[in-house]
């Protein structure tokens, strides 16, 4: 088990007005799984991705990552744990635009404080990977937003995480591109990376196996769609 | 490739490659610019301060010695009781510690007279042994008298003020009245005038030959009216004091010339305090200025700032991109403000570019005096508070979520 979710709880205060956004989640991941995380807008998704990727504190409950409690950790613990078994990519990139692609997918391994060349190679070899070599010096808004989305996944996988958490990852882009993006992450996870992708799309997320519906902060049905190598 | 080691340096250098896209590469500018000024006035500060006292004390030590030693006399009046050359004190200046100088003086009250007007003044005389190097940069017209000459001088040098008062020029002769019983007068010849823009001095002060009053007090050339001790570092005087204090004659009374000169070094004082305090304003404002710029430039980055986090990069490493940032700025700000102060210094010594009124000023221009040690003082201490400062505004790093900095829907 790669992650377990147990009575998870997330309410959120402001003004004294309690929003119930998570209530009683029960849910978990296992390695090499490809999950995708529907519903409408303002049902949770986003506040269990936060959770899921260790971004948040649940309220109440448990979560459990790679067998450790991690539901109250402490700041530096829970970065430790996302730099070295978590992915990140997000609807609208996040590249760092004053670095270029190759630099962005780099950045993660500089604070791995991997060397040099072995950053240098794995970074090559992934940009190869991704069709995206040929754009290593470019900055973020000079190539299109595919590329972008790429050197985003690349930037998630350089790490070699187990775990990739996707928000819309196709949303700002179009059919094509998306198709490729779902395509990729699906080569990703048959080579046995986790992938937990929230989406509105129910085209990208006929390319997950488990597809979890959320609505209202509950989890409301999950169905198996893929077959897992 | 931009292969650098340090990750937070690394992110940094490439930030403010990227410059002139932000609003904060605006505002930098205008920190660099704030600091650039807050260091160039705060050197200036000090180097005008310095320039003021130095000048003004190099004026008073001119006519007035850092310590004198006569005999006490109990009244304000200038007529003398005579001490001897013989004295140890005389004898023996150069053995006492931190001593540099002693010369003899004898003043004597008395009336100036022309065909037209009529001036009381004092003279001071003054023997072979006057360092008249020091009094000489405060002549502006001729020269020195001739104290060589095998008798007394009839040569004296009179102030600019006493000179406009008795409408005096260079190579007049006049007469002196000494008020004695019975009352002697001689003729004088004006062989310099001489100003200092301090009015204790400038109303009524004029020197002659020490030998011209020996005569008219019926001294012997032994007999002077009392001593000026001059010291090799003035921030000892009190320490030179002690040590003249020890090896003086006890029927000699000596006098620092911060008690006979008191208002001046009172107004030191003042004027210290108000240095200080405005170099405490400019501290602030450069230190606002910086925390406004990092706080700008952190939440022009608040997406960077989420997605570092949620890519695992700690609190410290994000903090010292800023901080990394923050130093730049304020190296830019201060290489810029030493420049900018050095470079006014320069001029204005060269070219006197902010004149003054030495009726109000006792100088002419505004007088800049740099020392290295202030200057590197000066900016180490900048740089060490404006860190510390520029510490305050990162910690609002740690208390970013990275989940409100990047929104996850």
């Amino acid at each position: 088990m790669l992650l377990q979710l147990i009575n998870v709880e997330k309410t959120y205060s402001n003004f004294g007005i309690e929003t119930v956004a998570l209530n009683d989640i029960n849910l978990s991941v296992n390695q090499g799984e490809f999950v995708s995380i529907m519903g409408p807008s303002g049902c949770g998704k986003s506040s269990l991705l936060n959770i899921m990727g260790l971004l948040d504190k649940p309220t109440k409950g448990e979560v459990i990552f790679l067998g450790d409690k991690v539901s109250q950790s402490n700041s530096s613990k829970r970065a430790f744990l996302r730099r070295n078994h978590i992915g990140f990519v997000f609807q609208s990139f996040n590249l760092i635009e004053e670095l270029t692609i190759y630099e962005n997918i780099e950045l993660p391994l500089m604070y791995l404080k991997v060397s040099a060349s072995e950053r240098k190679k794995r970074v090559g070899e992934l940009m190869e990977r991704l069709h995206i070599a040929h754009k290593s010096n470019y900055f973020p808004q000079q190539i299109s937003g595919g590329q972008q989305q790429r050197a985003a996944v690349a930037r998630a996988l350089i790490s070699k995480p187990n775990l990739i958490l996707a928000d819309e990852p196709t949303g700002n882009l179009d059919s094509a591109r998306g198709q490729e993006v779902m395509e990729m992450l699906v080569e990703l996870n048959e080579e046995g990376t986790s992938v937990v992708m929230v989406t509105h799309s129910s085209t990208a997320a006929e390319y997950s196996q488990r597809i979890i519906h959320l609505f209202d902060g509950q989890l409301v049905t999950e169905n198996l769609k893929r077959v897992t190598n | 490739m931009g292969l650098s080691k340090d990750f937070s340096l690394f992110v940094a250098s490439r930030l403010r490659e990227n410059k002139g896209k932000n609003f904060s590469s605006l505002i930098a500018r205008i920190a660099v610019g704030s600091i650039a000024i807050g260091i160039a006035v705060m050197i200036l500060a000090f180097a005008i301060f310095a320039g003021f006292k130095h000048n003004i004390q190099e004026k008073i030590f001119s006519l007035a010695s850092h310590i004198q030693a006569k005999k006490w006399v109990d009244s304000y009046s200038y007529e003398e009781i005579p001490v001897s050359t013989q004295l140890d004190l005389y004898q023996n200046a150069a053995e006492i510690p931190g001593v540099e100088h002693i010369q003899v003086y004898s003043r004597k009250a008395c009336i100036l007279k022309t065909d037209l007007e009529v001036s009381g003044a004092v003279m001071k005389g003054v023997g072979t042994d006057y360092d008249s190097a020091r009094f000489n940069k405060n002549l502006i017209a001729g020269s020195f008298i001739d104290l060589d000459k095998k008798n007394y001088s009839t040569e004296i040098v009179v102030s600019n003020n006493i000179a406009k008062r008795l409408q005096l020029s260079l190579g007049d002769r006049l007469s002196v009245y000494f008020v004695q019983d019975p009352p002697r007068v001689r003729r004088v010849t004006v062989k310099g005038i001489y100003e200092t823009g301090i009015e204790d001095f400038d109303d009524l002060i004029i020197i002659g030959d020490i030998r011209l009053i020996q005569r008219l007090n019926d001294w012997d050339s032994t007999q002077v009216g009392g001593f000026e001790i001059f010291i090799d570092d003035f921030d000892q005087l009190d320490v030179v004091f002690e040590n003249v204090w020890d090896a003086m004659d006890p029927e000699l009374g000596i006098s620092k010339v911060t008690e006979m000169y008191m208002q001046f070094f009172d107004w030191f004082i003042m004027l210290n305090r108000n240095v200080v305090v405005v170099l405490v304003v400019i501290l602030f404002v450069a230190g606002f200025n910086v925390i406004s710029v990092t706080l700008i430039m952190i939440t022009e980055r608040t997406n960077m700032i989420g997605t570092l986090k949620a890519l695992g990069s700690s609190n410290g490493q994000i903090r010292k991109i800023f901080v990394y940032n923050g130093v730049r700025l304020i190296v830019k700000g201060l290489v810029l403000g030493n420049l900018l102060a050095l470079g006014f210094g320069f001029l204005q010594n060269q070219f006197k570019l902010i004149p003054l009124d030495p009726s109000n000023y006792y100088m002419d221009a505004v007088p800049v005096m740099f020392d290295t040690s202030v200057i590197l003082l000066t900016n180490l201490g900048f740089i060490a508070l404006i860190l510390l400062i520029l510490m305050i505004p990162t910690y609002i790093i740690a208390r970013f979520q990275p989940i409100k900095a990047i929104r996850f829907s």
